[in-house]
């Protein structure tokens, strides 16, 4: 029944569903990669469950959507400077038995907000009901700081696998289609581009800019597309040779077509193996950076300034642990991925990893 | 060039430069085709045989222009001229959009039917991309002709959404001669097209070559290196040697009586699927082929030939008439 089903099931699927097929068999890379998914697309939203703002405040008949805008703790008849505290106005409210309402956040505290007069005793704070990670020793929750630097570390990563593999595609491209003088004049310019050091470059330029989050994706893409120069440009050396392309030339098919139609889609299975062990890199990359203090200036939750501050006060386990712990995770979720994807594109049928 | 033909090849020569040293100084010229004629009529089959490394292939992809884009170091000289609506056109000359405007003209069926078809693409897609450059017709009349071509090489219309790799090799065959009819050819190269494939698939894939040939008017360059294969399907044979062609006329004149030493040579090593006490006369050449960087002065197969003489090293034999529509390049043989 079942293999009546698996017949039925290979008439007519695309490599890419049969691919897709066999990555859903590695059942740890799969989840994973839901997971991982969901949990990024959440964090777009992510104000919505964890963050200082209230989702809707009604106050004297009027409605007020605090994560939208901003509203002065005077609007709300709160004697405190600067923005409204929506969980003391909450809790004023209770007090006050009246029409007045205010919906927060599951977890109503933000990255950057500073508890120190809502807390008792000094920083950091282990953790507790209210704050689940404890306090850092600024006093900021360490759950909503983990949280907001997941769509930080996420979002580094992605956007400079993206483009440092876009920058290496395509030279890697050029280099092996056209061979030649192009391929070495290329391979010489990269080879010089290789040798300049990385860490001592970021240094001078947060030395000269405060990075922030743009500048560090420009840097780090134009260090990392070196390595994917190299598989793309061996791939297009095979391909080129094989006769579909000669077919194709033959019937006249224009240079662009060759290279994006018929030779790049079919030398895509190094670099796609690669991208997740690539993003997986480049979030280690951008932890070391912030731990070294060159990477996005504070107060910014990153992960990498989290583990400076275990590192700082690592007689208080919960600033260690739990963003390792976090970020352990999502490393090997995504490693997991990496073998799933690995084992997609394995043409042998029997894998070690299942 | 003559009104019946198609295809007239004149003194065209292919040479692969070779180079070595720090600075890639030239050092030898791989010398792969050396001055060949051929001519093929409309209609008509063209059997190039030889065994490999003789330079047929190289021939094949003179005429397509594969040679630049596969080692663009290679040096081509005479000309290739083909006969179209815009009178007659030298392949050799054209460059670029030129070139690409005629390319329907000449298709090729290649040898390994597993490289030549696009593993990401349906075969829908590969026969309907030769449509796109060549000819100005809409998405719907693309997707009735290639239905069409796919019954005519023998598949049904609805494979056109599978892909290359749920196929057997004889019917990713039959997918390539349906790319190579898309353009409309007048002439198809077909470069040993059967020889990846089982026997019984061959005899089915000439078969259906045959068929299209009438039926589509093509004229066809078929390469191959086993005989029997090429005397059924051919109407004319020419036979290559260390890149001349040595021996050249009708199908069955050169098959039942060659004349040149090599072809019979070649002839002799056909084996027959009869059982009798006659035993055919073998002839064993002893050594190997000259390598074509270095050849023998004179006739290139005086090295091994059994009736060499003294003038075979001095000049080249050439082309002669021996008997009716029958060439042979020997001094000596009848």
């Amino acid at each position: 029944m079942a293999e009546e089903k698996q017949n039925r099931k290979q008439i007519s699927v695309s490599l890419l569903k049969k691919r897709w097929r066999k990555f859903k068999t590695i059942k740890r890379g799969y989840y994973s990669f839901l997971i991982i998914v969901f949990l990024y697309l959440i964090s777009f939203i992510l104000p919505l469950f964890i963050g200082r703002s209230a989702l809707i405040v009604k106050y004297n008949d009027n409605y007020y959507s605090p994560i939208f805008t901003y509203h002065a703790a005077s609007e709300f008849n709160q004697n405190i400077p600067g923005e409204a505290n929506y969980r003391l106005l909450k809790k004023q409210f209770s007090e006050e038995n009246g029409n007045n309402w205010v919906l927060l956040p599951v977890y109503s505290f933000g990255p950057n907000e500073n508890l120190l007069d809502e807390t008792e005793g000094n920083p950091p704070h282990p953790p507790s009901l209210k704050h689940i990670m404890g306090t850092d020793s600024s006093c900021r929750d360490v759950f909503a700081r983990i949280a907001y630097g997941f769509n930080i570390s996420i979002s580094f990563a992605l956007s400079v696998t993206l483009f440092a593999f876009l920058i290496g595609i395509i030279i890697g491209a050029l280099q092996g289609f056209f061979g030649g003088v192009v391929d070495i004049i290329l391979h010489r310019i990269i080879e010089i581009w290789a040798t300049l050091p990385f860490l001592y470059v970021i240094i001078i330029i947060s030395s000269l800019l405060v990075p922030n989050f743009f500048l560090l994706c420009l840097i780090m893409t134009l260090f990392s597309w070196i390595g994917i120069t190299y598989y793309v440009r061996g791939e297009f050396y095979r391909e080129k040779a094989k006769d579909y392309v000669s077919a194709a030339v033959a019937m006249g098919a224009p240079t662009r077509n060759l290279i994006f139609k018929h030779i790049l889609p079919n030398s895509l299975t190094p670099i796609i193996s690669f991208a997740p062990f690539a993003i997986v890199g480049n979030i280690t990359a951008l932890v070391s950076l912030d731990f070294l203090g060159f990477g996005l200036p504070p107060p910014t939750p990153s992960w990498g300034q989290l583990i400076e501050q275990g590192m700082i006060n690592i007689e208080y386990w919960w600033l260690v642990a739990f963003p390792l712990a976090i970020q352990f995770l999502t490393l090997i979720a995504i490693v997991f991925i990496g073998e799933a994807v690995r084992e997609a594109f394995d043409p042998k049928v029997y894998a070690r990893l299942r | 060039m003559n009104q019946d033909n198609i295809l007239e090849i004149r003194n065209l020569s292919v040479n692969f430069p070779v180079t070595g040293g720090f600075f890639k100084r030239k050092i030898a010229d791989l010398n792969a085709v050396d001055g060949i004629n051929l001519e093929i009529k409309k209609g008509e089959t063209l059997g190039l045989v030889g065994e490999s490394g003789c330079g047929k292939s190289t021939i094949g992809k003179a005429i397509i222009k594969l040679l630049k884009f596969n080692s663009p170091d290679v040096k081509v000289s005479g000309e290739i001229l083909i006969k179209t609506e815009d009178g007659e056109i030298d392949i050799i000359k054209l460059k670029n959009k030129d070139l690409r405007k005629y390319r329907g003209y000449i298709q090729i069926v290649f040898q390994d039917p597993y490289s030549s078809l696009n593993p990401r693409m349906s075969v829908g897609q590969i026969i309907e991309e030769p449509m796109k450059y060549h000819s100005k017709i809409s998405k719907k009349e693309r997707g009735e002709r290639i239905a069409y071509l796919l019954e005519k090489v023998g598949m049904q219309p609805e494979q056109a959404k599978r892909y290359p790799h749920e196929f057997s090799g004889g019917q990713r065959q039959r997918v390539g001669i349906a790319r190579a009819l898309a353009t409309n050819p007048k002439l198809i190269i077909a470069d040993e097209p059967v020889s990846a494939l089982d026997v019984s698939i061959q005899a089915q894939v000439i078969n259906l070559l045959q068929e299209l040939q009438s039926e589509f008017d093509l004229s066809l360059l078929f390469i191959a290196h086993d005989l029997s294969v090429v005397e059924h399907i051919s109407s004319k044979i020419s036979v290559m040697y260390l890149g001349n062609i040595v021996e050249s006329g009708l199908s069955k004149e050169v098959y039942h009586k060659p004349v040149h030493p090599y072809s019979k040579a070649l002839l002799s090593a056909v084996p027959l699927p009869r059982v009798s006490l006659e035993k055919n006369e073998r002839i064993i050449l002893k050594g190997d082929i000259p390598t074509p960087l270095n050849k023998p002065s004179g006739c290139g197969f005086r090295t091994r030939c059994p009736i060499a003489q003294k003038e075979c090293a001095e000049s080249i034999p050439p082309l002669e008439l021996k008997r009716e529509n029958h060439f042979a390049a020997c001094f000596f043989s009848k």
